[in-house]
């Protein structure tokens, strides 16, 4: 089996990236072997159009490529920078859509607790990310389903208020207490 | 800590603001400003940074989904030029091989978006020895070819290196003959008899080393031509299935 990009620690990845900023082809392929399929996982779930995913994808390398150089590791891992510019080049690309956005309605019931991880995650700050599902629990479920699906669907808060059937000024709000009560969480 | 007083505590709102960034509920718009913050002041970015960091177990949570070869393939494509731009030795009016390769790699991908073709290029020989040649040296790529079938579909690309010995074959488009392995052969300029130069990767590219007795027929003007042959190739010497493309060698 193709080892996921969980396998490969904090280390591995950020030696790679500079390697790339040094120009190095062959650390490059290495990267997108090690983590394409995380970043491609990530586009097509904010992206409801797959053609538009693989477009994004082919940016989101030709960028890391031109932009290895600017990785710094600081606040944040190497595969944090990836995802990162996965996402924004994602989420930009589903506001030029404009009106082709995920319609669903949201249930703000939701379940009580985020659902336990798929797989086993990533070695990499470990102890940091993981103290993230133990704040989600403690928001408000409405604040919480809110937050979850704008993450993973990338959605305004128009949309969201009007998929969750409340006022726009009752979504901002939650979602900025929500926000607001996180950074509390983790910051503790 | 207490709940959140909208109306106060301004530099908490700047935080929320960069989080909702990180979130993804802004708007183009907004998204544009928060960006124009982060340009700015490296503290608003290195803010920016803490929150993609809390999100990470958010964001691990995805299911990963791999991405179709031909992805690669296009990247590839894409930073390819700018290497080309670097290659001072390169007069920049002769068009150069990889922008040739930018340009059949995008028509085989293109065609192929519905089949399961796996083209991983492995290319490291020659960008590694232009990045290391000396100035002035030619040790790139000297002759290719496209090896297209009769409707004009390039099937594969093939680059032989300055010193005629090792040729790379790129395959462009599916291998549609199940059970069969595509072979490669050459056919010396004036010769209609191919040589044989053996079975080459339908999903990856093959590097070779052009046999010793070839390597002077290897030159512009000669034709690779694939054909269709049982797993090993050709057990005699010669094609014994359909020649399904070829094309004619050139110098770049």
């Amino acid at each position: 089996m193709k080892p996921s990009t969980d396998t490969y620690s904090r280390e591995v990845l950020t030696t790679t990236l500079h390697a790339v900023a040094g120009g190095d082809k062959q650390a490059f392929e290495q990267l997108y072997q090690m983590t394409s399929a995380k970043l491609f996982g990530i586009c097509l779930g904010l992206l409801p159009q797959r053609s538009d995913a693989e477009d994004v994808l082919q940016d989101v390398y030709v960028t890391v490529w031109q932009k290895a150089a600017q990785f710094r590791e600081g606040r944040a891992t190497a595969m944090t920078w990836l995802i990162s510019i996965a996402r924004n080049k994602s989420i930009d690309r589903l506001r030029a859509r404009g009106t082709l956005q995920r319609s669903s309605p949201i249930d703000l019931a939701g379940p009580l607790s985020d659902p336990a991880p798929e797989q086993p995650e990533v070695v990499e700050a470990e102890q940091e990310s993981q103290r993230l599902d133990g704040c989600m629990n403690t928001l408000d479920p409405k604040q919480r389903a809110a937050i979850r699906v704008a993450f993973m669907e990338g959605v305004t808060h128009d949309a969201l208020a009007s998929r969750a059937g409340v006022p726009l000024g009752t979504m901002k709000s939650w979602i900025r207490r929500g926000l607001h009560r996180l950074k509390a969480c983790l910051e503790r | 800590m207490s709940e959140f007083d909208e109306s106060a505590d301004t530099p908490n709102r700047e935080d929320l603001r960069l989080a909702e960034y990180v979130l993804g509920t802004l708007d183009g718009e907004e998204r544009r400003e928060v960006e124009g913050w982060m340009d700015a002041d490296p503290r608003i970015a290195a803010r920016v940074e803490t929150w993609q960091e809390r999100f990470a177990q958010l964001a691990n949570q995805v299911a990963p989904a791999d991405a179709p070869a031909y992805i690669w393939a296009r990247i590839l494509a894409r930073i390819e030029p700018e290497r080309v731009a670097l290659e001072s030795t390169a007069p920049a009016t002769r068009p150069g091989l990889w922008q040739s390769l930018t340009l059949w790699r995008w028509l085989g991908a293109g065609s192929l978006a519905v089949a399961a073709l796996v083209v991983i290029i492995v290319l490291g020989v020659m960008p590694t020895q232009r990045q290391h040649g000396a100035p002035g040296t030619r040790s790139g790529t000297e002759l290719a070819a496209t090896i297209r079938t009769d409707n004009g579909q390039a099937a594969f690309t093939a680059s032989i290196d300055a010193s005629g010995t090792r040729m790379t074959v790129i395959p462009t488009a599916a291998w549609k003959h199940s059970g069969k392995v595509p072979e490669l052969w050459l056919i010396a300029p004036g010769s209609k008899t191919p040589e044989p130069l053996g079975v080459i990767a339908q999903d990856h590219a093959t590097v070779m080393t052009i046999p010793a007795a070839l390597r002077g027929q290897a030159r512009s003007q000669a034709l690779l031509a694939i054909s269709v042959e049982p797993p090993g190739g050709s057990p005699t010497g010669l094609p014994t299935g359909p020649v399904i493309a070829k094309g004619a060698v050139n110098s770049i």
